[in-house]
């Protein structure tokens, strides 16, 4: 659960990204992050990736109060949350394999369960028969299923994403929304910050508001104009019927990939 | 299907649980053993991909560390020839002409009983001439001479504790008061001059030991700073996906390491070179003196000694480095 207590953010410049931000995201929820650019999204996420700090309010992680997070904690939060930058984040000096593996690599598993648990993730964004090339030689949409192959090959129980189809086409947009879809019908908490109404439109998903810096809207969103408050995770039930069914598929795939890993 | 959905769904639920690395303490133990073995073999391999720079650096940091090994070498073989000159300081009581044999020998015996004299041999004139007539050179002008222009000759060896100044001049002048005894001398100054020279080299090595050590890690405290601002991206990733500082510290602290260790075997290589090209002059050198001076190396302890602490301070050198430029590098 990723919740905001009166959350306001107010950089040394003296330019206020946040105001009295309140919100609270349940466990295996799926939201949206939506405003105009410099509207606050960036800065909310930042606070709850431990990137920047609250001048003001509580924001709780996790059952984790962040400022009252001890340091060396830090790290260990961070593997909790997989996060799909806009920029990718990769690092060209090596293969997109040894990118996915990273998180797990730092996280210290077994060299037999990385090679497995990378291979499964690479598969789910159908980028496997490139795992031995450089980042650097794919296209920007497949750079950025790099990303979220690296955000989820831990599993971790949050997904954020920043801006993840800001220069991607449509169809790709689609296609990479359809996959945070199916991490939420796992039971990942996934919130996308995004600016790409259409896309928010066919979704059916929570829409959180930003104007500058202050939440104007928070709630269920299915026309894509009428915002209500008080509503939060009111369409959980729904989500929840047709997660078995597709997680069905989502894992059936995954163990196939197991075994032939393990072959 | 129902059934397969069931357990579907358990599954779904348990998620958070399986995302959890493996956290047994052995299991950890293991994965943190295999990190080490794999990141020290890649911080090598590092070090290979830019030949130039590391044999550079390794260059600097192996003279470093040879010039003060050398003189703590130097000064020990130094206190080595002194040491052995301590072992014989004598002092030499040349008689009056017309004592007899038989008197010095008798005043030689008396001696001996003397407190903080080791030993006495009284060397008659005509052994002390015998002995000239060997030395090269004084043949000629020994058997020119009408008579033996030699006194009989007593020397004293002085047992090591009357070493200090007072208490070899006191015995000095208790012989010098003897009347059979013409002249008394003690050749104390020029061993007290040898050990201020040694005294002074031992501070002086001290000194650029610890000049030198500091030196060793600002080089590699500079050459990791370096290599941390070229992967400045790389830390950054890492520490975004849940990356300790102690994770990303240690490829560093490994580099220093290598560049510490090897730049000490090179060094040890250098002064090893180094004693073989001296003792072939030293050897002409033993032989016209006619005495065995043989220079001493380090030896086994010393030499590992010397190889740990150029790896020590390396590892100083990165871990200063890397935890003042690590930590500031946060993800902004």
């Amino acid at each position: 659960m990723i919740r905001f207590e009166n959350v306001s953010k107010r950089y040394d410049s003296g330019q206020d990204a946040l105001a009295d931000v309140s919100f609270s995201l349940n466990a295996g929820e799926m939201a949206f992050l939506t405003g105009h650019s410099g509207a606050g999204k960036s800065t909310l996420l930042r606070l709850i990736m431990l990137m920047e700090h609250p001048s003001k309010g509580e924001v709780w992680v996790d059952n984790q109060h962040l400022a009252k997070l001890p340091k060396r904690h830090i790290p260990l939060l961070r593997r909790k949350m997989g996060v799909v930058y806009q920029n990718h984040q990769l690092l060209f000096d090596r293969s997109v394999y040894d990118n996915v593996a990273l998180p797990l690599i730092v996280a210290g598993f077994h060299p037999r369960d990385i090679g497995r648990r990378v291979r499964a993730a690479l598969d789910k964004v159908n980028l496997l028969h490139k795992e031995r090339q450089n980042p650097q030689t794919l296209s920007g949409g497949e750079q950025q299923r790099v990303g979220i192959a690296r955000a989820v090959v831990n599993k971790p129980p949050f997904l954020l994403a920043d801006e993840p189809t800001g220069n991607l086409d449509p169809t790709l947009s689609a296609e990479i929304m359809q996959l945070f879809k199916e991490f939420n019908q796992v039971g990942v908490t996934v919130l996308v910050a995004t600016h790409d109404l259409a896309l928010i439109a066919r979704m059916h998903h929570r829409s959180l508001i930003l104007r500058d810096g202050s939440l104007v809207g928070n709630g269920s969103n299915t026309s894509g104009s009428s915002f209500s408050s008080g509503e939060d995770g009111l369409d959980l039930s729904d989500s929840d019927k047709d997660k078995v069914d597709d997680d069905e598929n989502h894992q059936s795939s995954s163990n196939n990939i197991n075994s032939e890993a393990a072959n | 299907m129902a059934k397969s959905n069931q357990k579907n769904g358990t599954r779904t639920r348990s998620r958070p649980g399986a995302s959890s690395p493996p956290n047994t303490l052995s299991s950890r133990l293991r994965a943190w053993r295999d990190n080490h073995s794999l990141v020290a073999g890649q911080s090598i391999q590092r070090l290979l991909s830019t030949p130039l720079s590391s044999a550079m650096t390794i260059l600097v940091l192996s003279i470093a560390i040879t010039l003060p090994a050398a003189l703590n070498i130097a000064i020990t073989n130094i206190a080595e020839l002194t040491g052995q000159a301590n072992d014989s300081v004598q002092m030499s009581l040349y008689l009056q002409k017309q004592v007899s044999d038989s008197k010095g020998q008798a005043l030689a015996t008396d001696i001996r009983s003397w407190e903080g004299v080791a030993s006495t041999d009284y060397i008659s004139p005509a052994t002390a001439r015998k002995s000239f007539e060997t030395m090269a050179g004084f043949e000629e002008i020994i058997a020119s001479l009408p008579e033996n222009p030699l006194p009989g000759v007593i020397s004293v060896t002085l047992s090591e504790h009357l070493l200090t100044t007072n208490s070899a001049e006191e015995l000095r002048e208790r012989a010098v008061k003897l009347e059979q005894v013409d002249i008394a001398k003690i050749d104390l100054a020029w061993l007290q001059k040898v050990r201020a020279i040694v005294d002074f080299g031992e501070q002086l090595a001290a000194g650029l030991t610890l000049l030198l050590s500091i030196g060793v890690v600002l080089v590699v405290g500079n050459t990791i700073k370096l290599s941390i601002d070229n992967r400045r991206e790389e830390i950054i990733v890492t520490k975004l996906v849940g990356a300790t500082n102690a994770f990303v510290r240690r490829p560093f602290l490994y580099m220093g390491l290598w560049f510490g260790l090897i730049g000490a075997i090179i060094a040890l290589v250098l002064l090893t070179l180094a004693k073989f090209a001296l003792t072939n002059s030293l050897d002409a050198l033993s032989e016209l003196y006619g005495s065995a001076i043989s220079l001493k190396g380090l030896g086994l302890l010393n030499s590992l000694t010397l190889v740990l602490s150029g790896a020590m301070l390396g590892w100083l050198g990165a871990w200063l480095a890397s935890s003042q430029h690590i930590r500031a590098l946060e993800p902004r």
